[in-house]
């Protein structure tokens, strides 16, 4: 009787809008909004459902330091209802909902324990007076922990299961900024029966023996946030150790591409792109859905003019009154132009220079200066990622080569 | 490179087509419309750059009829020698094989790498050209005409200037930098005000906490007056409780003065005037009762007296009553005495009568112990029907006597008879055997018929045979008859032929033939025919033996001899049975004699025990047995007869005593009752009398109790009286009085006092209610003027407390506004949606931004480095084609354009030429960039009629620079028309006809 079955989840940013979406009916909108509180809801219902001991949250459960005072209250009553159900909750705070930010102070359940520290703690979780797990873990006191703190988790005695909550990510992990880095190899060292991590987005099972797993966030945000999302159900015993994923999500973001090589006709493009997205339906849920259109054909020319690109998402956008509506959030096409560069660059003439010129383009800030210049864009607008400048330095290449190459003039 | 040979399997109205060599350095093609020129030029472009593929817009020329599509070209290049690049349908563009001088072949990427990586549109744009593109330089507007030349000259094309302002065009139309209505500037706008908003509600989500106070405070405001208003309350009911009770305090006091006034009234029995008088009123009737009393008592005693009472009767009573009682029963005894005596005699003399009839002779006692049970009565009757039997069996012996007798003669007599008429022995045995010869005679008889039969049979068969046979024998006869005849004829024949011998055998022949026909035809009876006859021959004799045999019988004799021989054999049956009847004939006499002994002795037994009998009963013994059963009826009888009389003596010996015995009753009783006259008793006058005796002694006892009862009334009233008396007596004492006077005097002070003390009861109960109240309850306190001073103060707090509530919802409200957040929510997130689109539009206008970018910056490029080299020969060419009218060429450093110079030195901008000399200028430009884009190699021209328009000195002027630039790319040149096809003069053109390709050179293939 000493197994023990909790829901790990995190990266909740709960509140946090959706980006990428543009023109939303209001119902969708509602939805969007709602969609973070849906999926804790649901885990919430899972939790109790499944007579969980008690849940873990590790980190970022609300999206800035200015945490809205909504996603706190909706976050009390569903720990009020843990509560009713003797249910306990353990919580760290992430990078995003750092312990510095400003914010107006809610009181927590009783049966909510918040680490409070940036130094490692133990709360022991007690089961009929007795200690059945120690849960190890840290809070971010601000915006970013630098350093590795592994070695600050400590097996303590006096329990039978321990497990450690850590908000951060892998050491050597180039594309996420460094955040309280750990090495593999060090956390299974320490023994631990679990060990609940969050930070990164996309879930993954980083070890099995002891079970080392990203959950995820519950909700994708934007389309580089794909796929089922949820948070996973573990049970420990002494005998084995189970772990379940249970998708709670009420959107669900896709990539997907259409080829386009035997189509000749806008109406023809339409129809596929219709009866392809019908085929990605969910059953319930919401889908926003990134269409790629590839191959080439008679229409590939037609696709790279923006009024049609406009008109073509309004039509496959016409209707999304259902529950499990299918919203195309955008389109884009991958063309290469076919063209012997090298050969080209040999020569000096006008072509060669374009194409060294294409090539070799460094120049953004002197090609977006009107746009910086504006206050309102400066303000409110980040700077274009260096991969988003080279996806619009590709796109201008396209164009560029396009009409003055492909197309047949005079 | 240099295009030497051409090989066209197939390629839209042109099949199997080879032109060989061509002029390396002007080749003129000459054709009708309609005869192929478009098509060989689209020819040598698929060959070299791969066939237009489905997808793509450019006609593909597939062949109408034959299956053959592709061909060969043959090039000359100054690298690889001479190379032959040959194209066939195949996956998309086709399958290219370039045949090296060498062996070797090659693919696509060759191509690729011999045309220095241009694909079929740089080619085009550069290398061919077109009425089109000259036309162009007249659709344009004058500013632009500078432009197109500048894009001209740097890509061969307008797509420069095209792509140029299309960027600009696009740019502007999502965001100017000081713009309002283009797409991003809007969305700008809106993104700042939405983030304003956003930041606002951020401000109120910082007031948070301190509306979390204000709410606490005003909570406990709230509280502290509650409380205020509530003990106000409190204290305005006391007073009004207070007031409600000053008047009842004041009643109450009052009284009490009162009742401290009264003389005294104490002690005083409870009620006591009332219950005085109630006994008072109690004693009076009782008095009145008794007096009544007593005067009937009176009147009953005068009553008593009156009535004259005999006693005697009622001691009597029950003799009397006894007498009454039986006085019917009497008469009846009387009665019965009467008819007693007379039935007595009556039986007596049908006793004498019974006895004479039988002569009965015991005495009377003895009778009655006569036995006349059922047994004896059986005894009887046993003995009367034996009687009869005896006799009747006698006669029935007698009768069977007299039948055996006589059966036993009458078969005697039988017997007799029939042995007489027996036959003898012998006579019988022969009369047998003569029978049985007779029962053969039958059968002979029936064989006979037989016989017969067959016989008639075998004669028909016989018939029809020898029918046949004759017939046979007849055709034979005719047979021979015939041939003879015809023998005779034709012997006859021959005779007139004189032939004589033969005539004459045949007539001897046909002589012969009658008797052998004859003899023939006689033999002809078929031996079957004699075994029929033999048969019936046969049968014929048989039958004979039969019929012999058959008379030799007498038929009738048979009959009566078989008749005598039955009634013979009956006869001796009967014989026979006759016998046995005999012997049991004599057997049954025997039978009847020994019944006969029986009898006898049966009959001497009943004898005795007949006698027996009629000594007991004591009957004369000359009574028949047979009438013994009568003898026995008339002896019950008797018996019976003998019981009555006896019965009846004794009834009425008792009678009498009966009788007797009441009289001396009756005259006891009237002894009694002093009644002396016995004569005149009457039992009835008596009982009346006892019954008025009776009633009298019942009045008097009526009225003795009445007046027991009286007396006992009497005395318990008295009791009563004295008893009420008593009690008057004690509340005197109580009230320590001693006459009434005194008593009621302080009975009416208790009755005042008493009503005092009520009312001061009921109004202390009504005070109790305020407990403490009363005690600090003043009289003199005037409590509602406090009431009032008090609601005041309340009404007052009241409305602050409503203040404060309102103020404390307002600002319940206002937390729960930001509890749920939806306007902030949904402000963030129509932010973010905001910020999502602008940032959409932002990439959108980045990229045309970029495009323009590097469009400029090569541009610039371009201009700086090469252009100089472009202008430079396209000064040349521009002076060779307008007669050296103007000589020099300069780059516009204002835009990007040129600057022409004439001859004097005049500079002019190209829309200030005429549209002749902008083409002209146009050509140049364009020439020259095919000339100095690729220095090192020198490419094919492609030139398609596009000099049409053009006077003859124009048409010279390009003609003589087309021939100078052959001298180092190689021209091709298509046109329909007669006079450029002249003013081509040496060049040997290639002629294409509709009919057919006429070649005019051997194909060096």
């Amino acid at each position: 009787m000493d197994a023990l079955t909790f829901l790990h989840i995190a990266d909740l940013h709960l509140d946090s809008p959706f980006s990428g979406l543009t023109n939303l009916p209001t119902k969708v909108f509602k939805r969007v909004q709602e969609s973070t509180f849906t999926s804790l809801s649901r885990l919430i219902n899972i939790a109790i459902e499944q007579k969980v001991d008690f849940i873990i949250i590790a980190g970022d459960l609300f999206d800035g330091e200015d945490r809205s005072l909504r996603a706190q209250s909706r976050f009390r009553k569903e720990m009020e209802r843990l509560r009713e159900h003797g249910i306990e909750a353990f919580v760290t705070h992430g990078n995003h909902d750092h312990l510095s930010g400003n914010w107006p102070h809610f009181e927590w359940p009783s049966n909510v324990h918040v680490f409070q520290n940036e130094n490692v703690e133990v709360i022991p979780y007690l089961k009929n007076g007795e200690t059945v797990a120690n849960i190890y873990g840290f809070s971010y006191a601000k915006k970013a922990v630098l350093e590795n703190k592994t070695k600050f988790y400590e097996k303590k005695d006096g329990a039978t299961y321990h497990i450690g909550i850590l908000h951060g990510s892998k050491e050597g992990e180039s594309s996420h900024s460094r955040y309280a880095p750990f090495l593999l190899s060090d956390l299974q060292k320490k023994g631990f029966d679990y060990w609940a991590l969050g930070h990164i987005h996309t879930r993954e099972i980083l070890a099995e023996d002891p079970p080392i797993i990203y959950p995820g966030n519950i909700q994708g945000r934007h389309k580089k946030e794909t796929g089922e999302k949820g948070g996973y159900l573990v049970k420990l015993s002494k005998a084995k150790t189970e772990y379940t994923f249970f998708p709670t999500s009420d959107l669900v973001w896709e990539n997907t591409t259409i080829d386009i090589s035997e189509l000749t006709s806008f109406d023809q493009l339409v129809d596929k792109s219709l009866s392809h997205l019908e085929s990605l339906r969910k059953e319930t849920q919401g889908l926003f859905v990134t269409i790629e259109y590839i191959g080439t054909g008679p229409l590939l020319t037609q696709l790279q003019e923006n009024p049609i690109k406009e008109d073509l998402l309004s039509l496959l956008n016409d209707d999304i009154s259902e529950k499990n509506f299918v919203y195309v959030v955008g389109l884009k096409q991958n063309f290469q132009i076919q063209i012997n560069r090298q050969k080209l660059k040999q020569d000096s003439h006008f072509f060669g220079d374009l194409l060294e010129n294409m090539e070799t383009y460094q120049d953004f800030d002197h090609a977006l200066l009107p746009l910086r210049n504006n206050q309102s864009f400066r303000r409110h607008i980040d700077t274009f990622t260096n991969e988003e400048l080279q996806e619009i330095l590709h796109d201008a290449e396209n164009l560029i080569l396009r009409e003055l190459y492909s197309s047949n003039r005079r | 490179m240099k295009i030497i040979g051409i090989q066209v399997y197939g390629y839209g109205k042109l099949e199997n087509l080879e032109l060989g060599e061509l002029s390396p350095h002007l080749q003129v093609f000459f054709g009708q419309n309609e005869a192929g020129k478009s098509t060989l030029m689209s020819f040598i472009h698929s060959i070299l750059f791969g066939f237009p593929t489905k997808q793509q817009n450019e006609q593909r020329y597939i062949p109408k009829a034959g299956a053959k599509y592709g061909g060969k070209l043959i090039l000359q290049t100054d690298e690889y020698g001479t190379i032959l690049i040959e194209r066939l349908p195949g996956k998309a563009t086709g399958e290219v094989s370039v045949f090296m001088p060498d062996g070797s072949v090659y693919g696509e990427e060759f191509i690729s790498e011999l045309f220095q990586g241009m694909d079929k549109n740089l080619f085009k744009n550069v290398y061919s050209f077109n009425i089109h593109g000259l036309q162009g330089v007249h659709n344009l507007k004058r500013e632009d005409v500078g432009r197109f030349l500048f894009s001209a000259g740097t890509i061969g094309t307008d797509a420069l200037l095209e792509l140029q302002t299309k960027l600009v065009k696009e740019m502007d139309g999502l965001y100017k930098p000081k713009g309002k209505n283009p797409p991003l500037n809007m969305e700008l706008i809106r993104l700042k005000e939405e983030h304003a908003k956003v930041t606002k509600w951020q401000e109120k989500n910082n007031e948070y906490e301190s509306l979390l106070n204000e709410q606490q405070q005003l909570e406990n405001e709230l509280v502290s007056y509650d409380s205020k208003i509530s003990s106000l309350k409190q204290k305005i009911q006391e007073s009004e409780k207070l007031r409600s009770i000053q008047p009842i305090v004041e009643e109450y006091q009052t009284l009490q003065n009162r009742l401290q006034s009264l003389p005294v009234f104490e002690p005083y029995p409870e009620d006591g005037l009332n219950r005085l008088e109630q006994l008072q009123a109690q004693i009076k009737p009782y008095q009145a009762q008794l007096a009544a009393i007593n005067g009937q008592i009176l009147e009953w005693n005068k009553e008593k007296s009156e009535i004259n009472f005999a006693k005697q009767y009622i001691v009597n009573e029950q003799r009397i009553l006894e007498l009454v009682e039986n006085k019917n029963l009497f008469y009846e005894k009387e009665n019965r005495f009467q008819q007693v005596t007379i039935e007595l005699q009556e039986i007596e003399d049908e006793l004498n009568q019974l006895i004479d009839r039988i002569n009965f002779t015991l005495p009377e006692k003895d009778v009655l112990k006569l036995n006349l049970s059922i047994t004896a009565k059986d005894m009887f009757s046993e003995v009367v029907s034996e009687t009869a039997r005896h006799r009747q069996q006698k006669h029935f012996l007698d009768n069977s006597f007299t039948q055996v007798k006589e059966a036993l003669d009458n078969s005697e007599q039988k017997l007799r008879d029939l042995k007489q008429q027996v036959l003898p022995e012998e006579q019988r045995k022969r009369y047998e055997k003569k029978k049985s010869q007779y029962t053969s005679k039958e059968n002979l008889e029936s064989e006979k018929l037989l016989i017969e039969d067959e016989i008639k049979r075998i004669d028909q068969k016989m018939q029809r045979m020898t029918a046949k046979e004759s017939e046979n024998k007849q055709k034979y006869t005719r047979l021979f008859y015939g041939i003879g005849f015809t023998l005779l004829i034709i012997s006859v024949y021959f005779y007139v032929t004189k032939d004589w011998i033969i005539g004459g055998i045949l007539t001897i022949l046909g002589a012969l033939m009658w008797p052998v026909g004859k003899t023939v035809t006689s033999q002809m009876t078929s031996s079957f025919i004699h075994e029929l006859q033999d048969d019936r021959e046969r049968l014929m004799k048989k039958l004979e033996a039969i019929n012999e045999q058959l008379t030799h019988s007498n038929y009738s004799d048979h009959e009566e001899l078989s008749a005598i021989l039955i009634r013979d054999k009956h006869l001796i049956q009967q014989i026979e049975i006759e016998k046995a009847t005999h012997r049991q004939n004599e057997r049954a006499l025997d039978k009847v004699f020994k019944d006969f002994e029986e009898w006898e002795k049966t009959e001497y037994s009943l004898e005795e025990k007949a006698t027996n009998i009629k000594k007991t009963y004591g009957l004369p013994l000359q009574i028949s047995n047979e009438r013994l059963l009568d003898v026995f009826q008339i002896l019950e009888a008797i018996k019976e007869k003998a019981l009555n009389k006896q019965k009846l003596s004794k009834a009425k010996v008792d009678l009498q005593n009966e009788i007797s015995n009441f009289q001396s009753k009756i005259y006891t009783v009237a002894k009694q009752l002093n009644i002396e006259d016995r004569s005149s008793i009457k039992v009835d006058q008596i009982a009346i009398q006892l019954q008025v005796e009776k009633k009298k002694y019942e009045q008097l006892l009526q009225i003795d109790a009445k007046i027991k009862d009286s007396e006992e009334q009497i005395l318990k009233l008295s009791l009563e009286i004295e008893h009420l008396q008593k009690e008057i007596q004690v509340l005197w004492d109580i009230a320590k009085v001693s006459n009434e006077e005194e008593y009621r005097a302080k009975g009416q002070a208790n009755d005042t006092a008493r009503e005092l003390k009520e009312r001061m009861n009921l109004l202390m109960a009504q005070l109790e209610r305020f407990g403490k109240l009363v005690k600090i309850c003043n009289i003199e306190t005037d409590y509602e003027v406090l009431i009032e001073e008090m609601s005041a103060e309340t009404t007052r707090l009241h409305a602050i407390e409503k203040e404060r509530q309102g103020q404390l919802s307002a600002i319940n409200h206002r937390i729960q506004e930001l509890e749920e957040g939806g306007t902030y929510a949904d402000l963030l997130h129509s932010y973010e949606a905001s910020n999502s689109l602008v940032k959409n539009y932002a990439k959108n206008w980045a990229t045309l931004s970029v495009a323009k970018d590097i469009l400029t910056k090569t541009v610039d490029h371009y201009r700086t480095l090469r252009l100089p080299k472009v202008i430079k020969r396209a000064e040349h060419y521009f002076s060779i084609l307008t007669d050296k009218k103007y000589k020099r060429i300069y780059l516009d450093n204002e835009v990007d354009g040129f600057l022409v110079e004439n001859n004097k030195g005049v500079r002019y901008e190209p829309s200030e030429l005429s549209q002749a000399t902008s083409e002209q200028l146009y050509i140049s430009l364009r020439f020259s960039l095919a000339n100095t884009m690729h220095p090192s190699q020198s490419f094919p021209f492609i030139i398609d009629d596009s000099f049409v328009n053009f006077d003859s000195g124009r048409l010279s002027n390009v003609i003589s620079l087309i021939k100078e630039l052959s001298k180092e790319n190689q021209v091709l040149l298509f046109t329909c028309h007669q006079h450029v096809l002249e003013g081509f003069g040496e060049a040997k053109p290639i002629i294409l006809s509709n009919e057919g390709i006429i070649e005019y050179q051997k194909s060096m293939l």
